[in-house]
């Protein structure tokens, strides 16, 4: 991409996560802000730095997380239609926080059902490796990442068909809608090392990614060690899109659509896809996170992953009828 | 001097022996073409140069280092190899399907330097692709798109160049072409092993040609010798009186 595709997209970003800090229900302005970080006191002030700051970090970070996801595996797999879902990442990180849910164990520590949902993430990856083998094509992974989705979608069906009373059901369901309402440091805190390992991970895979373009034996003639960047893709996923799932819920669409948006701005070579995807997810989420906010009505909470899916599945419908002839 | 050397190499895939005890020594230079019917091993034995799969018995040496044992990326420097269907997953432009080419010199997050620059230019430029660098690879010809790829291939300025079946599906200029641009690699001191159906190419612009059968060697020998009638016969169950001749197409100027 090229510089001015890179200002116009961090620009964006600084305008989202402006929004995401001064508006709400009471509107701040950089008053508040200047106030905050010269250790200011007053109600706005503590707004800003406990609710909005923490949440606006968390907005951007899981939206790069997931649209660097998203490129690396449409990359990966050459495929458009890959998203951070196909490795059945998202899913299990969704089957940990339900479980965790469902036995309580969120009324014993804050970062309980993260803790949970990264696990159980860590745990899908493992299966998944085993699963397709260590030289595993990428049919083969897609399969086998289907099948551990399947699998925690599953159990995470069972447990809600368990659930003890309506109310633990209401919870388990409030979470899976995925939603930033309960941002705070701690979980900012627990999801950004996290998300920014996975970042790093999945940053490493672009040349990787570009020898790919022209098919796995070529990738391996150009001296691409495809065990490695394997590992890498899965791996930085697994970090990437566990760390977010684990505190926001599951947040769909963003890794799918942003990667196909920004393909022909790169000249559809994957490994200069990744950082605009990251950038232009930032933008997405937050966006999305703000909206979901303003739109809230007492009472009437808007959840993100509600709003994402409804943004993006027709505007993913609309992108693969105008790319038809592009899209391989 | 660069040089790759098989002995006694044996390949299975599937439980199924496709190369057996394959011995043969090729160096700088030299331009040659695998022939033979499909099935006969070509494809196998390029990927056993390459270093794509491993022998399962015997070696497979490039400069008296088994191919297996090198580094991946050292590798990819020494050998080029265009596989049989070059398909490409995204619509890129020339330029940046050329560049691929220089992954095995890249670092990571580096933008290209001068010398891949360089080569990339004069990949296009040996190749005859630089009038559409900036198209797309899905608006050409399929003879176009034969020359960008192997202009990838160039573009590594690797010594050892593997082609398997870089004419198939392509006109008989395109594959003049071609076979043109391999050529002037290989006076110009590189190694080239290509695997061609077409044998009067074969014979017009080789310096050896290796007749493979059930993944054996059955004549390794100057075009003449190796393409006879007898051997043609044997090997593809066909007549050719006189034995295949190198053929006299030419391009119109």
């Amino acid at each position: 991409m090229s510089l001015r595709g890179y200002l116009v997209l961090t620009v964006l970003v600084l305008v989202a996560f402006a929004l995401a800090l001064f508006a709400g229900d009471g509107w701040l302005g950089p008053g508040a802000l200047l106030a905050a970080l010269t250790g200011g006191q007053g109600l706005d002030v503590q707004i800003l730095r406990e609710l909005r700051l923490p949440r606006a970090l968390l907005g951007v970070l899981i939206g790069a997380g997931l649209g660097a996801s998203g490129a690396v595996l449409q990359g990966f797999f050459r495929n458009p239609l890959a998203d951070p879902g196909v490795v059945g990442v998202s899913a299990s990180a969704g089957l940990g926080a339900v479980l965790a849910l469902y036995l309580g164990l969120s009324s014993l520590s804050l970062l309980a059902v993260p803790l949970a949902a990264i696990m159980m993430a860590g745990c899908g990856v493992a299966l998944l490796l085993m699963l397709a083998g260590p030289r595993a094509a990428a049919t083969t992974l897609i399969l086998a990442g289907v099948a551990v989705g399947a699998t925690a979608t599953a159990l995470t069906a069972l447990i809600m068909n368990l659930a003890p009373n309506p109310w633990a059901l209401a919870e388990i369901a409030y979470w899976l809608m995925g939603s930033l309402n309960d941002a705070s440091w701690s979980e900012s805190g627990f999801a950004l090392p996290l998300i920014w390992a996975g970042f790093i991970l999945l940053m490493l895979t672009r040349g990787g990614l570009d020898a790919l373009s022209l098919g796995e034996e070529t990738a391996r003639s150009l001296g691409v060690d495809l065990g490695r960047l394997r590992l890498s893709v899965v791996a930085g996923t697994a970090l990437a899109v566990g760390g977010g799932v684990a505190v926001a819920g599951a947040i769909g669409f963003v890794g799918l659509v942003v990667p196909h948006l920004l393909r022909p701005f790169v000249h559809y070579r994957a490994g200069a896809l990744v950082l605009p995807s990251a950038l232009a997810g930032a933008v997405l989420l937050s966006l999305a996170d703000t909206a979901t906010r303003l739109l809230s009505g007492p009472g009437m909470p808007l959840y993100l992953g509600v709003l994402t899916a409804l943004i993006g599945a027709p505007f993913f419908l609309w992108l693969v009828r105008a790319n038809q002839k592009v899209a391989p | 001097m660069t040089g790759i050397r098989f002995d006694k190499a044996r390949l299975e895939l599937g439980g199924r022996p496709v190369l057996h005890s394959l011995s043969l020594s090729a160096g700088a230079g030299e331009l040659i073409a695998l022939a033979g019917p499909n099935g006969a091993g070509k494809s196998s034995l390029l990927r056993l140069a390459a270093g794509l799969l491993p022998p399962d018995r015997g070696q497979v040496e490039l400069d008296g280092q088994a191919v297996g044992g090198l580094d991946a990326r050292q590798r990819a420097r020494q050998i080029a190899y265009l596989p049989a269907e070059s398909r490409e997953a995204w619509p890129l432009d020339v330029q940046s399907l050329v560049a691929l080419g220089r992954i095995p010199f890249r670092k990571p997050l580096r933008r290209l330097s001068d010398a891949d620059e360089a080569a990339i230019t004069s990949a296009m430029q040996r190749a005859g692709v630089t009038a559409f660098a900036a198209r797309r690879i899905d608006t050409l010809s399929s003879g176009e798109r034969a020359r960008v790829h192997l202009a990838r291939m160039l573009a590594t300025q690797a010594p050892v160049l593997l082609l398997d079946e870089p004419t198939a599906a392509l006109d008989l200029k395109h594959q003049l072409a071609v076979m043109d641009i391999v050529a002037a690699e290989a006076k110009a001191g590189r190694l080239v092993i290509m695997a061609l159906h077409a044998l009067d190419l074969a014979a017009r612009y080789a310096d050896r040609v290796v007749l493979m059968q059930e993944g054996q060697i059955r004549a390794d020998a100057a075009p003449d010798t190796a393409l006879s009638e007898e051997n043609v016969r044997a090997v593809f169950g066909v007549e050719a009186p006189g034995g295949i001749q190198a053929s006299g197409l030419k391009p119109v100027r």
